[in-house]
């Protein structure tokens, strides 16, 4: 195999496959999310329209402690019902999503390569990531 | 204040945000935090929360063209990830149990440092880079196609652990304070490990991304990513800073810049306060 080859490695002067998978999934990532956030916040508002000028609808959505889907099942289930605010939250965790699918398909890149040392340290931050999400993923 | 005033006026401040951000080259949390504690009067937590998401959103969209231009050093930023993540993890549970005070001190010291650094910006950096035995093994020396200079520039990377020991502590502030913390992670590429300033901040901008998914997971989790603050201000930061960016070839903003240093000093002090005197 020769450098060029390699993933991230110096070599042509255009993008080699590694730069183009990476770039077309964090794009494809933040557009899916960001629209699916657009899409909750019209039906949080669509839903009753007079909602959106009641101050204490306000103070309702922005109290310290509003109630609102930040687990799995919760958002699931809220996105069945149609709930705005749980389809903007799923639009966040697709969001957050994004860099860890990121560093998986590095990982698969890595892999391909043989590059062994950086299949481990690759597989050590997916393995932090994914500690990080399972942390609290039950909660609410 | 009503739902539709709230989310007009944060959209409205995120645009700019992002638009400035692009600009003055800085992400959009040093912004959103300030306005939706000192404006808005929110809990810091609930300001952290939607933040972070922000960071994530603005990381992607500027990284998805640096990477395709090859700016980025992709092997580097997983090397250096090893170390923002674990730190952001840990800034992040942090977070969660400190007392609102602190989190307001801590803000308001790393806007006065950040005002500092975008001062100092624009020097040369390190010329002499020393060899390194962890750089080679990992292969980490890259090069980049330079615009001015019309032919490919390569580098090498030195200093490779003490790197990887910077980046715990970037990783840590992001996580505690819901920013992208470039404002550490830059230097510490350009700087210490010798990478030039042009792949250092690209690099930069695509660690920003998994640093802050680490602890934007837990903030997620833990109940502080509330839907309805956040959602205007992610979709207002990327399209403010995909217009910012449009405009930063045309023009060198040098006052812009001396500007928004005075803005963050003032923004800081009101931060400091506000931990001293809740």
């Amino acid at each position: 195999m020769s450098a060029a080859d390699r993933p991230g490695a110096r070599g042509a002067d255009r993008p080699g496959e590694m730069e183009i998978v990476v770039s077309t999934l964090l794009r494809t990532g933040l557009a899916v999310s960001l629209a699916t956030v657009t899409i909750g916040l019209v039906l949080l508002f669509a839903r009753d329209p007079h909602d959106l000028l009641s101050t204490a609808r306000f103070l309702a959505l922005t109290a310290r402690d509003a109630k609102f889907p930040h687990g799995v099942p919760a958002i699931a289930a809220g996105i069945a019902r149609g709930d705005g605010e749980a389809v903007i939250a799923a639009g966040l965790g697709l969001l957050i999503l994004t860099p860890v699918m990121r560093v998986a398909i590095s990982l698969v890149e890595f892999a391909r390569a043989r590059d062994r040392a950086f299949v481990l340290i690759t597989a050590t931050v997916l393995g932090v990531l994914l500690l990080s999400l399972l942390l609290r993923a039950g909660g609410g | 204040m009503t739902p539709l005033g709230f989310a007009l006026g944060i959209f409205g401040l995120s645009v700019g945000a992002g638009f400035l951000g692009a600009l003055v080259g800085i992400g959009g949390g040093i912004v959103v935090v300030p306005a939706l504690t000192l404006i808005y009067g929110f809990p810091i937590r609930y300001a952290i929360g939607a933040s972070i998401v922000s960071v994530i959103a603005t990381s992607s969209g500027a990284a998805a063209a640096y990477v395709r231009e090859r700016m980025t050093n992709l092997r580097t930023a997983m090397f250096l990830e090893l170390g923002t993540t674990v730190g952001a993890m840990g800034g992040a549970l942090l977070a969660g149990v400190l007392h609102g005070r602190w989190l307001f001190l801590l803000f308001g010291l790393m806007l006065l440092g950040s005002g500092f650094a975008m001062l100092r910006r624009l020097r040369d950096h390190a010329e002499h880079v020393p060899p390194s035995r962890w750089a080679d093994a990992l292969r980490l020396h890259s090069s980049y196609h330079d615009e001015q200079l019309g032919r490919e520039v390569p580098y090498r990377v030195a200093r490779a652990p003490f790197g990887l020991l910077l980046m715990v502590l970037a990783g840590l502030l992001s996580g505690l304070l819901g920013i992208g913390s470039g404002v550490l992670k830059v230097p510490a590429m350009d700087l210490a490990m010798g990478l030039p300033l042009k792949v250092s901040s690209a690099t930069s901008n695509l660690m920003i991304g998994v640093t802050a998914a680490a602890s934007a997971a837990i903030y997620f989790g833990r109940g502080d990513i509330n839907p309805f603050i956040a959602a205007p201000i992610a979709l207002g930061i990327v399209i403010g800073a995909a217009i910012g960016s449009r405009f930063l070839s045309r023009a060198r903003h040098q006052w812009l810049r001396v500007l928004f240093v005075v803005v963050l000093v003032v923004v800081s002090v009101q931060m400091i306060r506000k931990g001293l005197v809740p």
